[in-house]
């Protein structure tokens, strides 16, 4: 919720401004570690048990890490940093994915 | 064991997809409004991507100071090919550059194409005869035009409806070929475009200046189905909300609706 | 691989003068938040310290008001690489709302309004390093920068300073906050580059 930070991965554009996005704009982050495309996965949170598209979550990008949170009630679902070590990966806060079924390959 | 090996570098290999940078050159460049222009870049590897998927781009400094942004995918998929329209955040530290400053033959980071739920190949079963509902808040247009774009190459006959809401003539994108392509809607690859002005209207425009309204997304009279199959709203979080409630209001339930919402972060205040 | 853009050169100053390592001069004041903007009233806006023993002790809005400020004319440096030279502040130092706190723990847990904590030794609190700041440039603290108050221990990154500041816990172990806990730096020095846990 705090620190004032830079280098934003976001889109630059816009007449409003204002920190949270969602999910689409968090998916470049999250695709390097999921082997499935982040956008279509179905997180239920763990706090209020809404399910959303990931896609749906409010994001909030351009911190030390990215903050997913739940577009209910605001509480984060999962995070994301990357630092020299590798990447952090936290998603207390949900407490399912569900990656949908990809059609087999014909 | 060498099984093993090939599992894991194939995995690998699609893991790598949309998170690899690569190095694009500007080739190309078109005003789209009096704050917007399309870059076209050369990207050698890109294989293509789907209509509404977006790229993360990446400026670095000679000081080796970097910044990152997301655009969506101007274009229907070409191979070696990525093309973005930007619109200028006159504050911004990375749309001043694109929009103004770059130049043919600078070149950039870009990886992607990034996402797969805020997308439309034309042919997709689950929307099957359609129709599907566009809905833009001033340059949100932009992947929505792509799906356009797509759907006419394709040929593709789903009933369309783009709603596009705007301040004022001056910041219409695509107008010449949104007004080509809405001319004759028997025409194939045609689609129905509402325009709705904010702000300021063009002389002869019907609709007074007026934020988007329930009466501007109502489904056209000649749709065999009086709800859309799919709804893709795209702009700033504030007009996602309000074209959300507008939405609901007309009884789209949540599973039809796809949104992806823009905006600037880490802003200078 | 990183490519060079030809002509672009962002928000940044490339100015020589002296800055933490591997830090770049901002002019502008970028926002970035973990979660959502919190809108915190004066009215219901309070501070508590809690002590291991003993109650808490709580400011309101006016208590804190009534303190001694000073006004803190220093630059901040952010861990995402950019530094902002010369900001003026005006709040009240940590050390008076110390004053009735009675403690043996070395280690305070900062919490904020919207759930966020970061950790700092107690003695990076005290001796006139820290404050909570409700003034910045002259004006009421923006909401989007932690108004109406936020801490600031300008000494470290600025992730450590907490906006929308709601209270110190006294701990006897040193715990990870928010970022501590997910591969960043424990204490968080600019001037020795620990951003990272590890370095």
């Amino acid at each position: 919720m705090t620190s004032d930070l830079s280098t934003p991965a976001v889109p630059d554009g816009g007449t409003e401004s204002g920190g949270v996005l969602d999910g689409n704009a968090a998916a470049g982050d999250f695709a390097g570690i999921l082997a499935a495309d982040p956008t279509t996965v179905t997180v239920r949170c763990g706090s209020c048990g809404a399910t959303q598209a990931f896609g749906q979550l409010q994001a909030y990008l351009g911190g030390p890490g990215t903050v997913l949170r739940c577009r209910e009630c605001e509480a984060m679902v999962a995070r994301v940093a990357r630092t020299p070590q590798g990447t952090w990966l936290d998603i207390s806060g949900s407490s399912s994915w569900l990656f949908p079924r990809t059609p087999d390959p014909v | 064991m060498t099984d093993t090996n090939t599992t894991d570098s194939s995995v690998e290999e699609i893991r790598s997809v949309g998170n690899h940078w690569r190095k694009a050159t500007l080739i190309d460049l078109h005003s789209q409004s009096w704050h917007s222009r399309t870059l076209v870049l050369r990207v050698p590897g890109w294989t293509g991507h789907l209509p509404g998927q977006h790229v993360d781009i990446r400026l670095t400094a000679a000081d080796g100071y970097s910044a990152q942004r997301s655009y969506s995918l101007a274009e229907p998929a070409t191979p070696d090919r990525v093309a973005v329209t930007v619109d200028l955040l006159p504050h911004g530290e990375v749309s001043p550059y694109l929009v103004e400053g770059m130049e043919i033959g600078d070149e950039l980071d870009v990886r992607g194409p990034i996402g797969g739920w805020f997308v439309w190949e034309p042919g997709d079963p689950s929307i099957g005869d359609g129709p599907v509902l566009l809905i833009a808040g001033g340059s949100g247009v932009v992947p929505l035009v792509t799906m356009l774009r797509a759907r006419k190459r394709a040929g593709d006959a789903t009933p369309t409806m783009l709603v596009y809401s705007l301040r004022g003539p001056r910041d219409l994108m695509y107008g010449p070929e949104l007004e080509e392509m809405s001319a004759d809607l028997s025409a194939p690859g045609s689609a129905e475009v509402r325009l709705v002005y904010t702000r300021k209207i063009p002389d002869g425009h019907p609709r007074p200046a007026s934020h988007l309204a329930v009466e501007d997304i109502r489904p056209p009279s000649a749709w065999p189905d009086p709800l859309a199959a799919r709804v893709y709203v795209c702009g700033s979080s504030g007009f996602v909300d309000h074209a959300t409630r507008l939405l609901h209001e007309v009884g789209y339930p949540d599973d039809r609706l796809r949104t992806e919402r823009f905006g600037a972060t880490g802003v200078d205040r | 691989m990183v490519t060079i853009s030809r002509g672009f050169f962002g928000h940044h100053d490339s100015r020589a003068v002296d800055l933490p390592p591997g830090q770049h001069l901002t002019n502008g004041f970028p926002v970035l938040t973990a979660g959502p903007t919190q809108l915190i009233s004066t009215e219901v806006w309070s501070f508590t310290i809690t002590p291991e023993i003993g109650d808490p002790r709580r400011w309101s809005w006016e208590e804190m008001m009534a303190l001694p400020s000073e006004e803190i004319n220093v630059d901040i440096h952010c861990v995402t690489r950019w530094t902002k030279l010369g900001t003026h502040w005006r709040g009240v130092a940590l050390d008076t709302f110390f004053e009735d706190i009675a403690t043996d723990n070395e280690y305070a847990m900062v919490h904020s309004y919207g759930g966020y904590t970061t950790n700092l030794p107690l003695e990076d609190l005290v001796g006139g390093k820290a404050w909570i700041v409700y003034e910045y440039e002259g004006e009421p603290l923006q909401v989007e920068h932690g108004g109406p108050a936020r801490l600031l221990v300008p000494h470290l990154y600025f992730w450590k300073s907490a906006k929308w500041v709601k209270g110190i816990t006294m701990q006897r172990f040193d715990e990870p906050g928010f970022w501590e806990g997910f591969g960043y730096h424990n204490y968080g020095n600019p001037w020795r580059e620990e951003r990272y846990a590890g370095d």
